[in-house]
């Protein structure tokens, strides 16, 4: 990934959540400088990375799913997370399910590990036939409730949860507040992007392929949020030598393939960004465009691609 | 400095036909000397003070509006790109500060 600086902003690039984050600032700020700023946004995503990969066996979120209490008391900001995972689900009728963490490690998504990218949409032909995807009848996600105020987070003995991209269109959420009295920010979580600012610069969103290093799109937004979900780049070969990748149909518990290679949606918030992308994708080739209502991309597994407008979408 | 001052010798002369001796006059002196040099130290700060808060005023105001002279020092450098392979690289460049650098969305 290049990363592109412009004029007088000041950028910081740092491995974190499992790939790169970008944090870009121009103007001074209540955290100072566009420097300080930065390098505080950094050591605050570093932290959190630390708090909430399911990777880390002294993490907060390890702790909070190997707990055998019902009831656990958590941080404020893992209680913000679940309460973002709950609206989540909600929001998707229960597509983006978090509560999916046996899946995940059934299907070989069990440690983090550097995945290789596909380099063409040939692999994804070897998936089983295209189906979308729904949502899980068990919906156990309902069994979990959160007091936020209380910090305090309840759910059935033995259901785990998985920070995924959800963590990451929050944490944006939660900076976006601070770093939006700057002149203008963008702050790349991952591929999740979350940008803003005093200016209301039009800020260039590229959206890239998920075959090659090439940009599909680019979008011209002042502020907001955009999310990517792909069934490309976290893929590999499960033990029963099946093509397999990390977005579950939470209906069946396997990787979803729907027809939807990677979807972007853009949205006011990272969360509903997040949130909007994963469900276009699972809904599949017929559904996908409903869900992005604030605009966005869809890219078939035949390689074309549909832009949906922001304009358009509202109409 | 002189403190031979016309006013200050009608002041310091008693209406009674008190004449002071020459110990009440270097005290009177040494009062007056004193208050000259409080005086002027106030000055001096206040004016500086002031100077300072000006000078802190401007260049707030100067990098508020994204015109960071340091930044702009390098505006003739050409537009810069670092790859992901590098972590924890810090790249700043300046020059028109009416356009914001593009994001890319991407897989996680």
């Amino acid at each position: 990934m290049a990363v592109q600086v412009a004029p007088s902003e000041t950028t910081e690039l740092f491995p974190c959540f499992g790939g790169n984050c970008v944090v870009s600032i121009q103007g001074i700020g209540p955290v100072g400088p566009p420097a300080a700023a930065a390098a505080r946004v950094r050591r605050r995503l570093e932290h959190w990375h630390r708090q909430f990969s399911r990777f880390e066996s002294d993490s907060e979120l390890t702790t909070l799913n190997r707990d055998p209490r019902a009831t656990v008391a958590v941080s404020p900001v893992m209680a913000r997370f679940v309460g973002a995972a709950l609206t989540a689900a909600a929001l998707t009728g229960g597509l983006v399910d978090p509560t999916l963490v046996d899946e995940l490690e059934a299907a070989g998504y069990a440690k983090s590990a550097r995945f290789r990218r596909q380099p063409d949409a040939r692999p994804l032909q070897e998936g089983p036939a295209r189906a979308p995807a729904g949502p899980d009848p068990e919906a156990r996600w309902r069994q979990i409730s959160v007091d936020i105020k209380g910090g305090t987070v309840t759910r059935p003995r033995g259901v785990r949860l998985d920070s995924g991209g959800i963590a990451k269109g929050l944490f944006g959420d939660i900076l976006a507040p601070v770093l939006g009295l700057h002149r203008a920010f963008a702050l790349a979580a991952a591929g999740d992007v979350r940008f803003g600012g005093t200016a209301g610069l039009q800020r260039p969103v590229e959206v890239e392929s998920p075959f090659a290093a090439e940009i599909l799109h680019v979008f011209e937004l002042a502020g907001g949020a955009a999310a990517t979900s792909g069934i490309s780049k976290r893929s590999w070969i499960d033990e029963f030598c099946r093509p397999a990748h990390h977005l579950l149909d939470p209906a069946t518990g396997r990787p979803a393939y729907t027809g939807v290679v990677q979807a972007t949606a853009l949205a006011p918030t990272g969360l509903e960004a997040e949130a909007l992308s994963k469900a276009a994708l699972l809904s599949g080739a017929q559904c996908a465009r409903s869900w992005l209502r604030h605009g966005g991309l869809i890219v078939y597994d035949d390689g074309s691609f549909d832009v949906v407008s922001p304009a358009e979408s509202q109409e | 400095m002189s403190y031979d001052h016309p006013n200050f010798e009608s002041r310091s002369r008693p209406s009674g036909g008190h004449v002071p001796d020459s110990g009440e006059l270097v005290a009177e002196r040494l009062r007056a000397r004193g208050q000259r040099v409080m005086l002027i130290r106030r000055r001096v700060a206040a004016t500086g003070a002031s100077i300072f808060a000006l000078a802190w005023g401007v260049i707030f105001v100067q990098l508020v509006s994204g015109h960071d002279p340091a930044l702009a020092h390098g505006k003739n450098r050409a537009s810069s790109s670092s790859d992901s392979t590098g972590s924890g690289s810090t790249t700043s460049q300046a020059s028109s500060p009416a356009s914001a650098a593009p994001s890319t969305t991407s897989q996680s």
